[in-house]
């Protein structure tokens, strides 16, 4: 079938494609079958995952309050459904979780209604933000805004979202990714009794690099803003708002960057850093990330793109591949750039600071 | 085959027109870059940071908000407490290492961390058990209820389905079946007198894969 791919996919051995052995087609109609796999499911896994513990994260506001915010990367113009799942709770019916993604200048939003009662005590809750024109961003900025029922509190344990792998066949046609452009490779075309032609080889390289620099989401955390709780702060309510000193040591995830970056200067990391400041004039803040060190001149979030200067994990070799603390550094600076207090956020001692609210990085 | 893991240089667009020899380095290197791609660079990962309440004994003169010390509170309530990670496979998921950041606090029994695999049919936190999966035991460990925060892993092992019928302290990967590899799954964690602060979950990447 035109467009078509299997999954898992099927691979082309390497080993029957050099110089001396026969040419089948086999191998040719799997090139096109991985290919077409990679531009469908590719990416498709966690873009955004993050847990609270019990009593951290409540709302009892019965008009939307906007919590969280996070960057999410478009994978391809045509991947247009982002499923958002929500781990929450409220005793009384009604609680509600509204989502708002935005691309370019379109907002698409899904609101969820929260249906446990208790603590995990039966289900999860799901929805899809649509893509409905086309858009073709490299992130865009995924707001999350909770609302009570009246008498009610909600209690949010975790979110999760990913983009919905497209189905086989490919549709026809180019598929963009900004400026790069995919191009779904027709099995029929690739038959026996049909040429190889020069526009196979050059669609293929072309894709290969497009997919490349498809983004994968290394971390991706928010702190929350507007808690209430009819509790008192000392038994719930106290959400962490931003990142602090306390964090640094385990808040980071280990991940894979591949060698071959630092040869193709279309392979980037690139780090969102949303920064709040309460009140008062704004001193820039700077942190280190991945071993660079850099300054957001104003609050709100600020975008950079990052020559990672890190060693290589331990665990690398564990994983088979090199391996990289991903996050804010443990370094002497953020040390003291991050020893923010929560009466410096709330200017309770007239002091107000800046603080880190919200960190994604994306690297390919 | 083996597994390119880097961005191998492609050939020259120009190495694909007509009259050039593409049998041999062309297409092998065609091969090798989209290997990498679905086997190596598009394995699912999810990085879930746990936050927890930042009231403590400082909040008082400091406010909340923002955490100050790197210890972990280790509350009397984690006792068979659970968590549920969520986690989008792929129809490569075969096997999915856990790395696992938390702070442990001794007491009467050692604290352990089981992790479990569940389906996530009907939304459900408490699907069909895939893998009876793994306990981590051998947790560093406090005597007191703040601890600062360790990490401990299941390892990249390439196991076989596994056979255990309650989680095993042979710390392994939790195992993905056949028919469920591209579901939503859930990661089910339950934890004895531990504070976790992050739960990272990957597709084990295999360097050599049969054709």
């Amino acid at each position: 079938m035109s467009n078509s791919f299997t999954s898992p996919p099927l691979l082309t051995d390497a080993s029957r494609v050099v110089a001396g052995q026969t040419i089948r087609t086999t191998e040719i109609a799997r090139l096109a079958d991985s290919s077409n796999y990679a531009f469908a499911v590719g990416g498709t896994s966690n873009i955004l995952s993050q847990t609270w513990d019990d009593s951290t994260f409540r709302q009892d506001g019965t008009s939307f309050v906007e919590m969280c915010q996070w960057y999410i990367p478009q994978i391809s113009s045509s991947h247009q459904t982002l499923n958002i799942i929500l781990s929450a709770f409220c005793a009384t019916a009604g609680a509600q979780a509204k989502f708002n993604l935005t691309l370019g200048s379109n907002t698409y939003t899904t609101t969820l209604t929260i249906t446990d009662t208790s603590r995990y005590s039966s289900a999860f809750v799901s929805g899809a933000i649509n893509i409905t024109a086309f858009q073709n961003d490299f992130a865009g900025l995924l707001k999350m805004e909770v609302k009570a029922p009246t008498g009610g509190e909600v209690e949010v344990l975790g979110v999760m979202a990913n983009w919905s792998p497209l189905t086989s066949p490919l549709a026809t046609g180019q598929h963009f990714h900004q400026l790069s452009e995919y191009i779904p490779q027709g099995q029929a075309r690739l038959s026996a009794d049909l040429p190889m032609s020069s526009r196979t080889g050059v669609e293929l390289i072309n894709n290969i690099n497009t997919l490349r620099r498809r983004p994968r989401v290394l971390f991706n955390w928010s702190g929350v803003e507007g808690v209430s709780s009819g509790s008192g702060i000392s038994s719930a309510g106290a959400a962490p708002r931003g990142i602090a000193t306390g964090d640094l040591n385990s808040m980071f995830s280990e991940s894979a960057i591949f060698p071959g970056m630092r040869e193709d200067s279309t392979l980037d990391l690139t780090a969102y850093v949303h920064v709040l400041q309460n009140g008062g004039s704004y001193t820039p803040i700077s942190i280190d990330l991945l071993g660079e060190r850099i300054t957001m001149n104003s609050t709100g979030w600020t975008t950079h793109t990052l020559n990672f200067r890190l060693d290589e994990l331990p665990r690398s070799n564990d994983f088979g591949l090199s391996v990289y603390r991903v996050g804010p550094d443990e370094s002497a600076h953020n040390l003291t750039q991050l020893f923010v207090f929560g009466v410096d956020m709330a200017g309770g001692s007239g002091t107000y600071l800046p603080y880190v609210a919200g960190l994604t990085i994306i690297g390919v | 085959m083996l597994i390119p893991t880097g961005f191998i240089g492609l050939p020259s667009v120009d190495g694909c027109y007509n009259d050039q020899v593409v049998m041999g380095g062309t297409v092998t290197q065609l091969a090798s870059g989209l290997a990498q791609l679905s086997h190596c660079k598009f394995l699912g990962e999810a990085h879930y940071q746990v936050s927890h309440s930042t009231y403590g004994g400082w909040s008082g003169v400091y406010g909340t908000g923002s955490r100050l010390h790197n210890y972990g509170v280790v509350r009397s309530s984690y006792k068979a407490y659970d968590y549920n990670f969520l986690y989008q496979s792929t129809a490569l998921s075969e096997k999915l290492a856990i790395l696992i950041s938390y702070a442990g606090k001794r007491g009467s029994s050692d604290p352990d961390i089981q992790c479990q695999l569940r389906d996530t049919a009907s939304n459900s936190f408490t699907g069909t058990i895939i893998d009876q999966g793994i306990k981590f035991t051998n947790l560093s460990t406090q005597g007191y209820s703040y601890a600062p925060d360790e990490f401990i892993f299941s390892g990249t092992q390439l196991i076989n389905a596994p056979t255990n019928v309650s989680p095993t302290v042979l710390i392994r990967p939790l195992y993905v079946p056949s028919i469920n590899r591209g579901q939503l799954l859930n990661i089910s964690v339950t934890v004895n007198d531990v504070a976790i602060s992050g739960v990272h979950i990957y597709d084990v990447f295999e360097v050599e894969v049969t054709p």
